[in-house]
């Protein structure tokens, strides 16, 4: 019996900003733009959803005069990556 | 928008990311090249202040060079950072393993001064620590190499005068730190 695939990180943007934030400590809203290639509409969607399952934090401010936005990875995030990737490797026999 | 994706897809995409989050090496190019011009000339000013010259503060060239270093490395790094927004955890660590490695070279060369000895086998021994890890670290051979030559021009400089041991840090600087900087710089 395959367990099941955590449905909060299976679907594309969002396995994609944690797979980014599980490599930098960091990352601003334009560069998680750049990195999913997704819409800016739905990349806050996404990001709302995941910061609601508590898999990242958002600090939202100013750098000069423009509003800025950092995500960070939680320990419940980070947990949950790994559990994803144990489960896909159990899925492909890995 | 919330399009679920079968465990094939999740690898494959997982991979891409990583991919595409690899740390920029150019960017720890500009460490070895600053600090490469920086104390290699304050090793020659210091040869040439004690082998040609009476002057009693023979080390000035480093307290001075250091003052350079360190506006031109805060300016440089926080430009860095509001321009890219991230950083890696990779990046993260080296930053400051250099500047803990930075300030025990600044106290080595001081407890030595204090203490009426030669700081350059110990300054070396700390420049191959750094150099050696971070070769390792990102993959990159020349700065392993970089790292050992530090180490064996440390040993050898027991083997040669005080007046000599400036211009062999010089060159061991040279060598060690801007060479393998300068091929960094042109890695992708």
């Amino acid at each position: 019996m395959f367990p099941e695939l955590d449905p909060v990180l299976n679907t594309p943007i969002r396995l994609a900003v944690i797979s980014t934030l599980i490599k930098v400590k960091q990352a601003d809203f334009s560069y998680l733009l750049e990195i999913t290639e997704a819409t800016q509409g739905n990349l806050s969607h996404q990001l709302k959803k995941l910061k609601e399952a508590n898999y990242i934090e958002i600090e939202k401010g100013y750098k000069g005069n423009y509003p800025h936005t950092a995500c960070k990875l939680t320990e419940q995030g980070r947990e949950a990556f790994e559990n994803y990737v144990d489960s896909i490797k159990k899925y492909l026999n890995l | 928008m919330d399009k679920a994706f079968d465990p094939n897809q999740s690898l494959q995409l997982i991979s891409e990311i990583l991919k595409k989050t690899q740390d920029s090496f150019s960017q720890n190019s500009f460490g070895f090249k600053l600090w490469g011009w920086l104390v290699s000339i304050a090793s020659f000013i210091t040869y040439v202040l004690i082998s040609q010259t009476t002057v009693n503060q023979s080390y000035i060239a480093f307290p001075v060079c250091a003052t350079i270093g360190i506006i031109a490395s805060i300016w440089y790094y926080k430009k860095q950072r509001s321009i890219s927004g991230t950083e890696t955890y990779l990046n993260y660590y080296l930053n400051r393993m250099w500047l803990v490695l930075g300030f025990s070279f600044f106290l080595t060369v001081f407890i030595s001064i204090q203490n009426d000895i030669q700081p350059f086998s110990y300054t070396l021994i700390i420049a191959g620590i750094g150099t050696t890890i971070s070769g390792l670290t990102i993959k990159f051979r020349p700065l392993v190499m970089g790292g050992i030559l530090f180490f064996l021009a440390s040993a050898s400089s027991v083997f040669i005068s005080n007046e000599l041991q400036p211009l062999l840090h010089g060159f061991a600087i040279l060598a060690g730190y801007l060479v393998p900087g300068y091929l960094l710089s042109h890695q992708k």
